[in-house]
C-alpha cells in the first residue's frame, strides 16, 4: 500500500424496524451529526462513496437523489453496489493512492420499504435457479445450513444458541433494532418456521438504518482525530454463485479473504485479534464465520460457542454489538461492523465494551449463502 | 503503531510519488440489438475472452481483481458480478462491483484503476456489459424517478418532470438540447451532422452497433419527433454488449504489452439531479458544471493546462444529438459556443484536427453499463494504435474520455496518455 | 377528527423480463424435453456439470464435451419451506433439495415428494418422476422421490 489509510470518524443511524423518514431525510441527517459531532467541514472531505442497491431502493441509480443529502454536491463522488464494507475498501484504496487524503462513505437501505428476500431472490441465475418458485434468499441459506448440520452432526439447538448470544448482546447496543435482555434456546426453537430448519430468531430481520464513515490518510487522520484506526489489512473474494456446485459445508471465500488479511497485517493467528464483528444473516453462518476465520475447525464452530469462548466476556468476542441478527441495514451492515469494531477499540462500547483489544476484526457479507465476503483488520 | 509484517510500503511512497497504471488490454462484444443466443453471464465472458485473444501477452491466471460495472436494474439480475465472477477468470478473486447510471463504464474503470494506483494490487480486470434485451430499458430508466412520479400524482407535476415522464430519458434530454441550442446557435441541421458524422464513422467499427455509411442530414430529418427538438433519428440506440479492460502497474504493463496506454488523469463530479421536483433550485442542464470540475481535476492531474492544444482526440459521451458539440465545449476542447462551428469546418472528423468520436460515439452504440467504459477503451486503442480501420490519421498523444449519467449531474473524465505522468 | 399524515405510498414495480438462456442452457432444455439430461464436461479438470455451461469457473475453460448423466442420484441438502419471499404463509409447505445425478459433479435443485422429512438425509438416493407431457423446462421433471429399492 502507498501509504496508511485510518478512520478517523463514524456515526450511525439507529437501526429500526421501521423508519418513518425517507431515504434523504435518514441520510443527511446522519451525515450533518457526523460532521458536527466531530467538527469535520464538508469542504475537508475529498471524495465520497456511497453504497446502496436498486433493488433495495426501488428505483434505478439510487444514487440520483442521494448526491445532495450525503454531502457530495460537487465532489468526486461514485457509488458502490455491495455490501457497505467494500465501499470503505475503495474509499481506502482511493486515499492511499495519493490521489484524495479524505473520504466520506455512506451506507444505508430501507428494508421496511422492499422485500429483501425478494430483492436477494432477483441475484438468483434467471435461466435457471429463478426458474424454481421455492428458492428465495431464507430457502437456499437453509440449504447451507442444513448441509452444514448434516456434515458436523449439529442439532438447531446449536444454531439458537447464536441467536441467543446475539439478540441478548443486542439488548445491551441500543444502536441495534432488536434485542431480547432474556431470551432462551426453547423461545428461538418456538418463533416461526420460515425454511426448515431456519426460524424467524435465526434469520436477520428487515432493518431501516445508515451507517457512515470517514477515513483519511495518516497524515490528514492525525489532525483530525487524537483516535485513529488504522486499517491493518484488508481483502475480499468471491466464489462460484451456483448452489450446486458450491461446498455448503464452509465459506471458502471468507477463508481466503481472512488468510489475505492476516498476511497482510502480519498477523499470524485470529487468537492475536480481540473482538470480532462479523455479519452472519442466518445464526449457521456465524458458527462457519468463526471457523472461517480460524477460530475454530471445521465443524467446530458450534463448540466453541458452547465454551464461551464467542460470548461478550470470552476469549474470542464474537459480534458484542448483536451483530446482523440484531440488526441488518443492508448496505450499511458491513459499515456497523467496522463502527462497531473500530468503537471496541477505542473503548467506546458502552454496555457491550469487551476487554482491552488491541486488534479488531469486521467482516462483511453479501451474495446468496455468503458467496462474497470481505474482511478488515483494524488497530490503534 | 508498529505496521504488520505484511505490509509494504513501495518506494514511491516515500517522496508523495503516485503510481503510474496503464491500459494494456481491451476487448469489446460486438454490440448488437438483442443478443438473443447468449445470456448475461456468457455476453460478459464473450468481451473477456476478446481481449485475451487480442492480447494474449496477458496472462488470465494473473489477473488479481476484477472491478465490475453494470446497471442490473435494466436487466432485473441483482448483482450480476456474482452469477459472472466464474464466467471471466474471476473465481474467489477480489471483486469491486460500482454502478452509477451512464457513467458506470468509466467508473468501474476508475475503481480498476484505484485497486492498482493503491499500490496493493497490480493487474486488475475491468469489465461492464449492458443486455437491454432482456430487460426493460424504458421501465427501468422511469424507476429512477417512480417516487417522484408518485408524488406528482398527488401534487401535480412540474415541467421537468413532465418531459422525462412523456418521453423517457429523450423527454429530458430535450430540455437540454433546447438549452444548448440557445445557447450556441445549432440548428437541426448541426444536429442530424453529428449523426452523419457518427454513425459514417461507426462504419469502419466492427464492434460498433448502428454502422452507415451511406447516412444522410435527410434521413436523419425524415424521422418522427420523440421531443422537440430530439428527433428518433437523434437519438441513440439500446445495444446489448460488453467491454473489457485490463489495467496493470507500471511494471506489468512493461512486461505485459508493446505500446500500453497510460491513465493520466481520472475524476468524476457530482451535481443535485436536474429537474427536481421537489426541490427550489432549478439547474440549467446544458451548464455542467460537474464536467467543467471533472475536466479541470483531470487535465490537473494529467498535468494538460491547455487542453486545446494538447489533446488530440476524445471520446464523448454522446446518447443525443447535440450532446457532442455540447460536451466538447465543457471539456475545454473547443470555447463555448463553438460546438456547432468545429463540427461544421469538419474538425471532429476522422481525419480533422481534434477527432472525436471516431468509434461511431454513443449515438450509434449503446449498452448503458459499458458505453462510458469503451470511451476510454476507444482512446487507448487510438493510443496503442490498435483501432484498425477506424484508428485517426493523427498520432494520438493524448486523449480524452467522457461519461454522464444520473439526471443530468454525474460527469466522469479520463485522461489517457501514451507516457506516463512525469511526476 | 385526528390528522393521519401521509408518509408511505405503495409502488409496485413488476415488469416481465425474458431473459435468453444461451446455447447451453438451450440444449439442456431441449433434452428435458425428450426425457435426457445433458452435462457439460470441462477438458482439463474433468468436472462434470448439471446443469451444463460454457465455461468451467475452476480453470477458465471452454467446454464442449457434453455427457448425459442419469436421472437418478443422492441428496445433498434439503429444506421444507413454509414462507413465500415476502414472508406470507405457503398454503402448502415446500420440500425441496439439491440432487447429485450420478455421473455428475453438480448438484441441481428439485421438489421433494412422497416421502417424509424424517426420511430425509444427506446421501439418500433418490429418482426422477418426470412429467408425462414435457415442454422443455426445469416443471419436466415433476419432483425427485425415494429410488425403488431392487427386489
Amino acid at each position: 500500500m502507498l501509504r496508511r489509510v485510518g478512520i478517523v470518524a463514524w456515526e450511525q443511524s439507529k437501526s429500526e424496524l421501521e423508519k418513518e423518514e425517507p431515504r434523504e431525510d435518514m441520510i443527511y441527517y446522519l451525515v450533518k451529526a457526523l460532521l458536527e459531532k466531530n467538527e469535520i467541514k464538508r469542504e475537508e472531505i475529498d471524495t465520497v462513496i456511497q453504497c446502496s442497491n436498486d433493488y433495495y431502493d426501488g428505483r434505478t441509480i439510487s444514487n440520483v437523489f442521494t448526491v445532495v443529502p450525503s454531502g457530495a454536491y460537487l465532489k468526486q463522488e461514485t457509488k458502490v453496489e455491495q455490501d457497505g464494507a467494500w465501499a470503505v475498501f475503495y474509499a481506502m484504496m482511493r486515499i492511499a493512492s495519493g490521489h484524495f487524503d479524505t473520504a466520506l462513505v455512506v451506507g444505508y437501505s430501507k428494508g421496511s420499504e422492499f422485500d429483501p428476500w425478494l430483492a436477494h431472490s432477483y441475484c438468483l441465475d434467471p435461466t435457471y435457479d429463478r426458474q424454481f418458485k421455492f428458492l428465495n434468499d431464507c430457502s437456499c441459506s437453509a440449504l447451507q445450513a442444513r448441509a452444514y448440520m448434516e456434515a458436523y452432526n449439529l442439532t438447531p439447538q446449536d444454531l439458537a444458541l447464536v441467536s441467543v448470544k446475539n439478540l441478548t448482546n443486542g439488548a445491551k447496543n441500543p444502536l441495534s433494532a432488536r434485542g431480547f435482555s432474556q431470551l432462551t434456546v426453547e423461545q428461538v426453537l418456538e418463533s416461526p418456521l420460515y425454511s426448515d430448519p431456519l426460524r424467524e430468531l435465526m434469520c436477520y430481520p428487515f432493518t431501516d438504518g445508515a451507517c457512515a464513515i470517514v477515513l483519511a490518510s495518516e497524515e490528514k487522520a492525525k489532525k483530525l482525530t487524537d483516535k485513529p484506526v488504522w486499517i491493518l489489512g484488508v481483502s475480499c473474494s468471491q466464489e462460484e454463485a451456483y448452489l450446486g456446485a458450491r461446498d455448503l459445508t464452509q465459506l471458502s471465500s471468507l477463508k481466503k479473504s481472512a488468510e489475505k488479511a492476516y498476511k497482510m497485517a502480519g498477523i499470524n493467528s485470529p487468537s492475536e485479534i480481540g473482538v470480532f464483528e462479523v455479519s452472519e444473516f442466518y445464526a449457521h453462518q456465524e458458527l462457519m464465520i468463526t471457523e472461517a476465520l480460524g477460530l475454530a475447525e471445521p465443524g467446530k464452530g458450534a463448540e466453541l460457542l458452547k465454551k464461551g469462548d464467542t460470548q461478550l466476556n470470552g476469549k474470542h468476542p464474537v459480534n458484542p454489538s448483536g451483530g446482523a441478527l440484531s440488526a441488518n441495514p443492508l448496505c450499511a451492515t458491513g459499515m456497523l461492523r467496522i463502527m462497531e469494531a473500530g468503537k471496541q477499540l477505542r473503548g467506546e462500547a458502552g454496555e457491550h465494551q469487551v476487554d482491552h483489544p488491541q486488534l479488531a476484526l469486521a467482516h462483511g457479507q453479501y451474495g446468496i449463502c455468503a458467496q462474497s465476503n470481505i474482511v478488515l483488520i483494524l488497530g490503534r | 503503531m508498529k505496521l504488520g509484517k505484511g505490509q509494504k510500503i513501495l518506494p514511491q511512497a516515500r517522496g508523495g510519488k503516485m503510481r503510474n497504471v496503464a491500459v494494456i488490454g481491451v476487448g469489446m462484444t460486438k454490440h448488437r440489438s438483442k443478443r438473443r443466443d447468449v445470456n448475461i453471464a456468457e455476453l460478459v465472458a464473450e468481451a473477456v475472452f476478446d481481449l485475451f485473444e487480442r492480447f494474449p501477452q496477458i496472462p488470465p491466471q494473473e489477473i488479481e481483481a476484477v472491478c465490475f460495472g453494470c446497471m442490473h436494474t435494466f436487466e432485473g439480475v441483482n448483482q450480476p458480478e456474482l452469477w459472472s465472477g466464474g464466467y471471466i477468470a474471476g473465481d474467489m478473486k477480489s471483486f469491486l462491483r460500482i454502478a452509477t447510471g451512464g457513467t458506470t463504464g468509466m467508473t468501474t474503470l476508475h475503481g480498476a484503476y484505484y485497486y492498482i494506483a493503491s499500490g496493493l494490487y497490480d493487474l486488475v480486470l475491468a469489465i461492464s456489459y449492458e443486455k437491454q434485451s432482456d430487460g426493460n430499458t424504458q421501465l427501468g430508466l422511469a424507476h429512477i424517478v417512480i417516487p417522484e412520479g408518485m408524488s406528482m400524482m398527488q401534487f401535480g407535476p412540474s415541467t421537468g418532470m413532465r418531459g422525462a415522464a412523456t418521453g423517457g430519458s429523450t423527454g429530458g434530454a430535450s430540455f437540454q438540447a433546447q438549452r444548448y441550442c440557445y445557447l450556441s446557435g445549432a440548428t437541426e441541421e448541426h444536429l442530424a451532422m453529428h449523426v452523419v458524422k457518427n454513425r459514417r464513422n461507426a462504419a469502419k467499427n466492427p464492434y460498433a452497433h448502428l454502422r452507415m455509411p451511406d447516412l444522410t442530414i435527410e434521413d436523419v430529418i425524415n424521422t418522427p419527433m420523440i421531443s422537440y427538438p430530439l428527433r428518433y433519428g437523434h437519438t441513440c440506440p439500446t445495444s446489448d454488449g460488453a467491454c473489457a479492460m485490463v489495467l496493470a502497474s507500471e511494471e506489468l504493463a512493461k512486461k505485459y504489452c508493446d505500446k500500453p496506454a497510460w491513465v493520466v488523469g481520472v475524476a468524476s463530479c457530482a451535481t443535485d439531479p436536474t429537474f427536481n421536483p421537489l426541490g427550489p433550485v432549478y439547474t440549467d442542464p446544458a451548464e455542467q458544471i460537474a464536467c467543467k470540475l471533472a475536466a479541470k481535476w483531470a487535465y490537473e492531474q494529467a498535468g494538460i493546462s491547455d487542453p486545446k492544444k494538447e489533446i488530440d482526440y476524445a471520446e464523448v459521451y454522446d446518447a443525443f444529438a447535440h450532446q457532442e458539440m455540447m460536451w466538447s465545449e465543457r471539456l475545454g476542447l473547443f470555447d463555448e459556443g463553438k460546438g456547432p462551428e468545429m463540427l461544421e469546418k469538419g474538425v471532429t472528423q476522422m481525419d480533422g484536427e481534434l477527432p472525436i468520436n471516431a468509434s461511431g460515439g454513443v449515438i450509434s452504440t449503446n449498452a448503458i453499463g459499458c458505453t462510458a467504459m469503451v470511451r476510454v477503451a476507444e482512446c487507448a486503442l487510438q493510443i496503442m494504435e490498435q483501432a484498425g480501420e477506424h484508428q485517426v490519421s493523427k498520432r494520438v498523444k493524448n486523449a480524452v474520455a467522457h461519461g454522464w449519467g444520473g439526471l443530468f449531474q454525474f460527469v466522469s473524465v479520463t485522461v489517457l496518455s501514451e507516457s506516463p505522468k512525469k511526476s | 377528527m385526528e390528522e393521519k399524515g401521509i408518509t408511505q405510498v405503495r409502488s409496485i414495480i413488476n415488469p416481465e423480463y425474458r431473459y435468453s438462456v444461451g446455447r447451453y442452457l438451450e440444449r439442456f432444455y431441449q433434452g428435458l424435453e425428450a426425457g435426457k439430461i445433458w452435462g457439460i464436461k470441462c477438458p482439463r479438470c474433468g468436472m462434470v456439470y448439471v446443469p451444463p455451461r460454457w465455461i468451467c469457473y475452476k480453470c477458465y475453460q471452454k467446454m464442449e464435451e457434453w455427457i448425459e448423466v442419469k436421472d437418478r442420484g443422492v441428496l445433498k441438502s434439503w429444506s421444507q419451506l413454509y414462507v413465500s419471499a415476502r414472508k406470507n404463509p405457503l398454503k402448502e409447505p415446500v420440500l425441496f433439495g439439491l440432487i447429485q445425478l450420478d455421473g455428475a459433479d453438480t448438484a441441481i435443485y428439485g421438489e421433494l415428494r412422497d416421502l417424509k422429512p424424517e426420511q430425509l438425509k444427506v446421501g439418500l438416493r433418490l429418482k426422477a418422476v418426470w412429467k408425462k407431457e414435457r415442454k422443455g423446462a426445469v416443471s419436466d421433471i415433476e419432483y425427485f422421490t425415494l429410488e425403488e429399492k431392487e427386489a
